[in-house]
């Protein structure tokens, strides 16, 4: 049995009324890639915060090798050696690779600062641990993927043995992905051990030796990977069997036709041309949806969608009418749902409480109001509603949107553009950060509004997602969209129509 | 800045309000600690605070009247600052809209039920005018209103310097306008003080904004564009019209205030009105108001208290100089500034 290079034992800690950890241990062993999965909330990045030094536990005690130890703070846990790279980037976007790295250096920093021993330190870090990356570049001009290895490179500059990930995987392309797990093997591979927080149950599965379930705060099981599959893993982050989603009734080739493009195309502020050509229908009762990797001209597509973009060129259609110039409030008013893939940011006005938020979009129209007055007990009765039809955590409707977690506040907006949706529903990533059993309900949801014969247009980079639920595929790149047949709708094939190769079929 | 319309119930709303009520006696405690520092007779002095404010009639007139400014110019800065506008040109707002209603007034004599009216809305289009122009710079050019207003300030005091020593000075050599005709004053409450009726129209649209602010689709949408201006586009609410219009209230509401002072107080435009200095007294006002429009009423009364018991102080037989009664004022108002803008960080958490 390899010896324990770090040991989380029964620790507690609560926030106000919520008991965010009971009793939780963690063993990490020397040398292994060790996941810690769960559901948001389920306490997996507050125990982490704990071991980093962020957060002082109720009880319990931290091992280090073998001995105790107390962390006031992070120096404390980089003192022994343990390094953290958060879901969101601490690096600062104007400085290079070498200035960043040298901001976080513990080495002893002459007064004056040097570039060029900056950026000589940098490339050492750099050529050591084989984590490619351009010490000479700005942080903002570099990918995403190469921002994360800048941050792995931070931890390892002050010598960190063990690596905390706060789910790396979320913010990465399916390549990246992959770097980023030949990365992590080779760290492994140089004695490091790493725990790698997520609720990505394939990279968990693809990536890990030892993965173990956390649940509202406890321990479920720690398993050694060989014995999991994804279903059990599910089942161990839920808490109960997941069901399948209701059967997709076969479409009707005769309903109507919701939703039309034609030869849409748009560019961005530098000319580059996001959109080429688009030609998209999508009928009632079906759902159309749309692979591709971010960056493809989604974004675009969306803005067109919404009205906040005008096209350079082409024609959108809603039920027959042409609706290319109309405002977005035009558009809600003719039933046009869209669930944005921002949801903090496009979707909800975090200030404001959930019965404000349901209300948003139709807060001037009967019953939310009359002769300009608000109706506040509707407000009141239509949130009741949706928490209750979603089963939205949520303490009622007057609670502050933003201090819901990322999975309720999804369901907030699903619930509002569900209802809204007359005849067409756009769905922009919908289950992004979502875990497990929200994503479950956004789903069935969806396949529910299509049973009831609206039209969805799914836009996902989720392949997974794409093939559970469309009833036909298009992948979009580069701006162009093409459909392809459900039986050629294979993983593989999509993945490398995503990447922009075709190869045997006719453009 | 909790710009949601979820009235707090009871308790909730108790626990702030008693907080901002400590505030309002950690300043008393230290203009006392101040004063007997100084030497003063703490309790003459207290009595002179007490005669100045709510111990005599005199005091009360004194305190209401003050209160009238700085409640609708507090109400300005509240509204503006609640649906996202930083407008710190309340003052500049108020002074042009001063500065027409005086026009109006010197310029042309009608019966009093056309005249007010006439420079209510004088008022109101002056600071309209005045803060629609930041606000038009905001929405067509991007630049922060923070900015823009300010510099408009300075652009409209010179603008009424200009006006008093020049097209509109009456006697000439005085730097004043000519008085109001009778037909243009307010009413007056009380003539023993100078109480006029503009408190009643200060309380009167305190109650009202504070409806219009939490219950209606208007102050709902000026909200929603003040918290989140892309999802509110996304949501079909027009964002750049949306803060316009919250400009233009705040405008309003400064340029009111100015012409009922006028009308209800002064009764003639001096270079010395420019230095009085309502609108930016009001920052304080919304802020220990908590950007609350009902806040504001309260807030208003205690500001034009500190202001009236310190003027008490500075005559026989205490004689508390002016300076200290200025050092007063200012800790006042930074602890009130201070303490609201940490009420409102830790309710961004």
């Amino acid at each position: 049995m390899t010896h324990d290079a770090i040991a989380l034992r029964n620790i507690r800690k609560v926030f106000g009324d919520v008991q965010a950890l009971d009793g939780v241990s963690f063993s990490l062993n020397k040398g292994e890639i060790h996941a810690a999965l769960g559901e948001n909330g389920a306490g997996k990045s507050t125990l982490m915060n704990v071991l980093y030094g962020l957060i002082r536990p109720d009880s319990g005690e931290i091992v280090v090798n073998g001995s105790p130890a107390v962390f006031h703070s992070p120096s404390d846990a980089i003192a022994a050696g343990i390094g953290m790279v958060h879901q969101h980037f601490m690096l600062v976007p104007d400085l290079t690779v070498a200035e960043n790295l040298y901001l976080g250096s513990r080495s002893k920093q002459p007064f004056l600062f040097r570039q060029d021993v900056a950026q000589r330190d940098a490339q050492e870090l750099v050529e050591r641990y084989g984590l490619n990356v351009d010490v000479t570049r700005r942080i903002d001009t570099l990918p995403v993927g190469a921002q994360q290895r800048v941050e792995i490179l931070k931890c390892l500059a002050r010598d960190a043995r063990t690596l905390i990930l706060d789910e790396p995987t979320a913010v990465l392309t399916p390549q990246e992905v992959d770097d980023l797990n030949v990365v992590l093997r080779r760290l492994r591979e140089s004695g490091h051990s790493i725990i790698f927080i997520s609720h990505k149950l394939k990279e968990v599965l693809a990536i890990c030796d030892r993965v173990t379930v956390l649940r509202r705060g406890r321990n479920v099981e720690t398993l050694p990977i060989e014995e999991v599959d994804e279903r059990a893993l599910s089942e161990m982050m839920v808490g109960r069997s997941l069901t399948t989603l209701r059967e997709r009734e076969p479409t009707s080739l005769v309903a109507p036709v919701a939703l039309e493009l034609r030869d849409v195309s748009a560019e961005d502020a530098r000319r580059t041309r996001m959109l080429n050509g688009v030609d998209l229908t999508v009928r009632g009762g079906e759902i159309f949806g749309i692979a591709g990797i971010d960056g493809n001209g989604q974004l675009e597509l969306l803005e067109i969608l919404a009205g906040v973009r005008q096209p350079l060129s082409g024609t959108v259609a809603l039920s027959g009418d042409e609706i290319t110039h109309l405002s977005p409030r035009e558009r809600i008013e003719r039933g046009m749902a869209i669930i944005t893939e921002d949801r903090q940011h496009k979707g909800l006005v975090l200030e404001f409480s959930v019965a404000e938020n349901v209300a948003l979009k139709q807060f001037d129209c009967p019953p939310y109001a009359k002769r300009g007055m608000l109706n506040l007990r509707v407000f009141q009765d239509r949130a009741d509603n949706a928490i209750q039809r979603f089963e939205i955590r949520a303490s009622g409707p007057d609670q502050p949107v933003g201090t819901l977690s990322g999975g309720n506040q999804q369901k907030v907006i699903v619930a509002r553009e569900v209802s809204l949706a007359d005849r067409l529903l756009i769905a922009a990533n919908p289950t992004r950060g979502l875990d497990v059993g929200a994503m479950e309900y956004v789903h069935q949801t969806l396949i529910d509004a299509r049973n009831d014969g609206k039209a969805i247009l799914l836009i996902s980079t989720e392949l997974d997602e794409i093939l559970a639920l469309s009833d036909r595929i298009g992948v979009l790149y580069s701006g162009n969209l093409a459909e392809i047949t459900r039986e050629d709708a294979t993983r593989e094939t999509l993945g490398r129509w995503m990447l922009g190769k075709r190869e045997g079929d006719a453009a | 800045m909790n710009r949601s319309l979820v009235i707090p119930r009871l308790p909730t709303f108790i626990v702030p309000f008693a907080r901002t009520v400590v505030v309002v006696f950690a300043a008393l405690l230290l203009t006392l600690g101040l004063l007997g520092v100084s030497g003063y007779n703490l309790a003459s002095c207290l009595e002179a605070l007490w005669d100045g404010t709510f111990g005599s009639r005199y005091g009360w007139g004194a305190v209401l009247t003050g209160s009238t400014p700085l409640m609708l110019t507090g109400l300005a800065v509240a509204v503006a600052f609640r649906c996202g506008a930083l407008n710190i040109g309340a003052e500049g707002q108020l002074l042009v809209g001063t500065l027409m209603a005086t026009w109006l007034g010197v310029s042309v004599d009608l019966p009093s039920w056309v005249m007010v009216p006439s420079l209510f809305a004088c008022g109101l289009i002056g600071g309209a005018v005045w803060a629609g122009i930041a606000g038009g710079l905001r929405v067509w050019r991007g630049v922060p209103e923070v900015l823009s207003t300010i510099l408009l300030n300075f652009v409209a005091v010179e603008l009424v310097k200009f006006a008093v020593t020049g097209p509109l000075e009456g006697v000439p050599g005085t730097a004043q306008t000519d008085e109001l005709p009778k037909s243009a004053m307010l009413l007056m409450l009380d003539r023993t003080t100078d109480l006029h009726v503009g408190i009643i129209v200060a309380v009167a649209l305190s109650i009202t904004l504070y409806v219009v602010i939490t219950r209606t689709t208007f102050g709902f949408r000026l909200r929603a564009v003040g918290s989140n201006p892309l999802a509110s586009t996304y949501a079909g609410i027009p964002a750049s019209r949306s803060l316009m219009e919250t400009m233009l209230l705040s405008g309003c509401l400064a340029g009111l205030a100015g012409a009922i002072e006028m009308m209800g107080r002064i009764g003639t435009l001096s270079q010395g009105f420019t230095t009085v200095g309502y609108g930016y007294t009001a920052i304080a006002v919304a802020m220990l108001a908590r950007l609350n429009p009902l806040g504001v009423i309260a807030s208003a009364v205690f500001f034009a208290a500190l202001a009236s018991g310190s003027r008490e102080m500075t005559f026989a037989p205490n004689n508390v100089p002016d300076k200290l009664v200025e050092i007063v004022r200012g800790l006042v108002v930074l602890l009130a500034i201070g303490y609201g803008v940490v009420q409102l960080r830790s309710q961004k958490d």
